[in-house]
């Protein structure tokens, strides 16, 4: 992934986020308040805007999607997205492309800077639970071509993000419904799993 | 005397549940600067880290006691001591009870006790019943 395809990628997800909205709005509204689809989609509406004429490194790109969602989201998304590429913005300093193999680096530094920032440790419900398993299923296929890695990306993000669906939330705002916020997907675990299948699609594209 | 070296700084998600709690506060405790930083900016509900660096630097006390309403509005809080550099301001988020911990604070503050001392009088309202 070059940068040229970050920006495609990011740029996607801010379109993908517009048709979500309503979508990711209602599975907040459900176990959380229900701000999730807006404030993903103006966040990353401000985060498309910025990239337009974007001319600089990978790295600075993850800079400035972190400093976009830390200042225009609004809930624990902003911090929490904000901190995943300020970390991976570190770990790309000097890099000019993201190989098949440097996968596996560049989202276990994303899901370290949420487990520090939203204090987790896995099975509390939240995005992190997608987040983590994402590290081993890309070290995994650390020696894949590259839509093929992403491929199999995609579908691990799916599949955590339908699984938060059983647990019972411990963490956040969903903690207080206890018992009763099984049963539902958790909205942060759902928007992760967008952003990695929005990643597939664009660099599956003819001409990427 | 209140001290005006240390301020407050209440971060929430509702600007009404922040100017209530300061009204609250500021009844008795008259002297002290209290802060908000409350609210999404375009009237609804949310917190954000820009807002909080503003509020901070608004300020001229030389320690700003934090306090939160929400997990998310910690976050936001986390961010804004980490990300900016707010001057030599000392910055402490402080772990208590919004309402309680806060008056406990300024309670302090106005009596003229450290900043230390306001930390551990509003952490000591976590542990404190309320009917007693």
């Amino acid at each position: 992934m070059q940068v040229t395809e970050a920006v495609a990628w990011f740029q996607a997800y801010a379109d993908r986020l517009q048709q979500e909205k309503e979508h990711l709005t209602e599975l907040d509204s459900r176990i959380g308040d229900g701000d999730h689809g807006a404030n993903m989609a103006r966040g990353w509406k401000a985060v498309k805007e910025e990239l337009e004429s974007f001319d600089q490194g990978l790295s600075e790109c993850f800079m400035q999607v972190s400093k976009t969602l830390i200042a225009k989201v609004g809930g624990a998304s902003g911090p929490l997205y904000g901190t995943a590429f300020l970390r991976m913005s570190m770990k790309l300093k000097g890099e000019a492309s993201v190989s098949p193999g440097d996968w596996a680096e560049l989202i276990q530094a994303g899901a370290e800077g949420i487990r520090q920032r939203g204090k987790v440790s896995g099975g509390e419900k939240t995005m992190y639970d997608v987040w983590a398993p994402l590290v081993d299923a890309a070290r995994d296929g650390a020696d894949l071509e590259e839509t093929v890695l992403l491929r199999s990306l995609a579908e691990t993000a799916r599949e955590k993000a339908e699984a938060t669906r059983e647990m019972k939330a411990t963490k956040g705002r969903a903690s207080y419904l206890g018992e009763r916020s099984i049963g539902h997907l958790d909205p942060g675990a759902v928007s992760t799993a967008l952003l990695f299948e929005v990643l597939c699609d664009t660099l599956s594209r003819e001409g990427m | 005397m209140a001290s005006n070296s240390v301020a407050l700084l209440l971060v929430s998600h509702s600007e009404s549940l922040a100017r209530g709690t300061r009204e609250l506060i500021a009844a008795m405790a008259r002297e002290v600067t209290i802060r908000i930083a409350a609210g999404d900016g375009e009237g609804g509900l949310g917190t954000s880290a820009e807002g909080i660096e503003t509020a901070v630097r608004e300020t001229d006390a030389e320690e700003v006691l934090i306090f939160f309403d929400l997990g998310s509005a910690l976050m936001h809080a986390e961010m804004a001591v980490e990300m900016w550099d707010v001057d030599h301001r000392k910055l402490t988020i402080v772990d208590a009870p919004f309402v309680e911990g806060a008056l406990a604070a300024a309670m302090a503050v106005q009596t003229g006790q450290s900043a230390e001392a306001a930390v551990q009088a509003a952490e000591k309202t976590r542990r404190e019943p309320k009917r007693r």
